[in-house]
């Protein structure tokens, strides 16, 4: 069995400051001080990906992401943990708001990959935050969907078994036939890190590099982008100690706000 | 603009969800002519209270998604090809059949809609982006829109149509898979009183101590995504945009840097307190009030004098 795990490298949100939250006249924060990481969805995705392969030796693993030569070291790691294709679509283009664009490039992949039998992808990412990719994927390839996907595995007969978070509780269902997973929240599902063995041995695989399509046009179009007001006052509580700090606290404000 | 609102009724929830999209409507200065329900019956559905005067109901045993979008696309199909809004509750379901109709009608969508306006016939929504940290102002593009709501959105209960016609189409679900129902547990988005812990705790034992801390105060214990990501706690106890959106009276966060997604959990509490040894944190400018100092400790000495003062009805000292 064949499954693509699709990702996205994402600026780490969590290093910038409250004054970097401003966009300039074409709608752009400014990330390229800050370091990039794995999507957090697509990470589950690929580690579930790998416990999946690590189970049944018959499932084989490609990885593909759209965007600048800069992402190729992600797909190098890749390599380094075991998957047999990592492709980069080459698009140097804004792709924050283009879930569309994105879901026809892998679409695009997967005509020229006929063997491909399911494709996992991240629920949404931490910049452009459409939660739409996998599911504008599913709809133009005419295959089902399992959203808020939580674990799944390949059985002897290539048959998936897929748990999903659904409104009424924790779906189990077995899946023939090819299909979209949107990987959703996953505990303890970080990317396993590859030994430096495995970098020199594996991680030196040439990444097969590809043109983008033409790209559709987007339903919705970006046009104002602020940052949100805040409105409390972070009044710190004085003290020497956090003893000090803490009898202050509840005297002053826990007792007028908790009543019995 | 024909306004239609779709609303997931099987999961519980459905009348603060109808609120919810009735309010969206309504602010934006639109009146639904049509509300799709999804339910077990239309007996079910006559308990809420329906804003429009034409109520459908989507009917079978449980709710399967693909039987279901099927059902919406041919009414899709049917409808006057004018400029046509679905509005989707924030529901799971809501979320993926928002996106998946848009698509399939030759439409298009949005998710986490937390906004809408209308001006000189074209719409435009707001949405969070950027984890949470931006607000973006998107124009939708094609005459056939479908949104989905953010889970924030509340609104008041609707007034209640004069007569609302309810009509019942039964919807052939194939009964795939085997569903575990979500476990009772005490309702994190209700709690009074919360505590809200994150990577700063530490360990899933300081977790578990916390927790039962928590517990002897009357209050719930909710962790952020790198607590929940570390198993320190369920992922049913993850607070934020993608987990529960709480409002309590008073929030603790201790331990927690206050990523823009967390602050979305507990950004509707009455009094949010951040606790933390690095006040450069961002949830310490997002706070009501700062305390510096282990948040572990903190909590200990929180509760020990709660505890005192409820055993002795004195004022305790440390």
């Amino acid at each position: 069995m064949e499954i693509l795990g699709c990702f996205k490298p994402v600026p780490d949100l969590e290093l910038l400051s409250a004054a970097d939250w401003t966009a300039d006249s074409d709608l752009q924060v400014e990330t390229a001080f800050v370091r990039t990481v794995w999507n957090c969805f697509d990470e589950s995705g690929l580690e579930l990906m790998l416990r999946a392969a690590e189970d049944n030796g018959a499932v084989r693993l490609q990885a593909l992401t759209v965007g600048p030569k800069r992402n190729e070291t992600y797909l190098k790691t890749l390599y380094a943990l075991g998957f047999a294709q990592a492709v980069r679509m080459d698009c140097g283009e804004d792709l924050r708001f283009r879930p569309a664009f994105v879901a026809h490039c892998i679409r695009a992949y997967l005509a020229e990959h006929p063997e491909i039998d399911a494709v996992v992808l991240g629920s949404q990412s931490a910049d452009g935050s459409n939660g739409q990719t996998a599911l504008l994927l599913a709809e133009g390839l005419g295959w089902p969907c399992v959203t808020q996907v939580t674990a799944f595995s390949v059985g002897t007969d290539g048959a998936m078994s897929v748990s999903s978070m659904t409104d009424e509780g924790t779906l189990t269902q077995t899946i023939t036939g090819p299909v979209v997973l949107s990987v959703g929240n996953v505990s303890g599902a970080y990317l396993r890190v590859p030994t430096m063995k495995a970098r020199r041995q594996l991680g030196r695989q040439p990444v097969t590099v590809l043109p983008c399509p033409e790209p559709p046009s987007e339903g919705a179009t970006l046009c104002a982008l602020t940052a949100p007001e805040t409105g409390r006052a972070a009044v710190p509580v004085p003290g020497d100690t956090l003893e000090e700090r803490t009898k202050l606290f509840y005297q002053r404000y826990w007792k007028a706000w908790v009543k019995p | 603009m024909r306004t239609v609102l779709v609303c997931n009724a099987f999961s519980g929830e459905a009348q603060k969800r109808i609120s919810a999209l009735t309010w969206l409507a309504a602010d934006a200065g639109l009146c639904p002519e049509e509300l799709i329900l999804f339910a077990p019956s239309a007996e079910s559905a006559r308990e809420l209270r329906q804003p429009c005067g034409r109520v459908r109901v989507l009917s079978a045993a449980h709710f399967e998604t693909e039987p279901y979008l099927s059902a919406l696309a041919r009414l899709a199909e049917e409808r006057d090809k004018g400029p046509a809004l679905w509005l989707f509750d924030s529901s799971f379901a809501g979320q993926e059949l928002a996106v998946r109709l848009g698509a399939r009608i030759g439409g298009c969508s949005l998710c986490g809609v937390q906004a809408l306006r209308l001006e000189n016939g074209q719409l435009f929504a707001q949405k969070m982006v950027y984890s949470n940290h931006m607000l973006g102002e998107f124009r939708l593009e094609r005459s056939f829109c479908c949104l989905s709501l953010t889970a924030g959105v509340s609104g008041p209960p609707p007034a209640e149509a004069a007569c609302p016609t309810l009509l019942e189409q039964p919807v052939r679900c194939l009964g795939e898979g085997q569903l575990t129902p979500l476990e009772k547990t005490d309702d994190l988005a209700d709690a009074r009183l919360l505590i809200a812990v994150g990577r700063g705790v530490g360990s899933k034992a300081a977790v578990q101590e916390m927790e039962a801390q928590a517990a002897s105060i009357g209050a719930q214990l909710g962790v952020s995504r790198q607590a929940a990501m570390n198993a320190w706690a369920p992922m049913d106890r993850l607070l934020g945009i993608s987990g529960v959106l709480a409002h309590p009276d008073v929030c603790i966060a201790a331990g927690v840097s206050g990523a823009a997604a967390f602050l979305a959990g507990v950004d509707k509490s009455r009094h949010l307190v951040a606790v933390n040894t690095d006040l450069n944190a961002p949830i310490c400018g997002q706070a009501d009030v700062v305390v510096e100092g282990d948040c572990v400790a903190f909590v200990s000495l929180l509760t020990d004098l709660i505890s005192q003062e409820d055993e002795h009805g004195t004022t305790p000292t440390l």
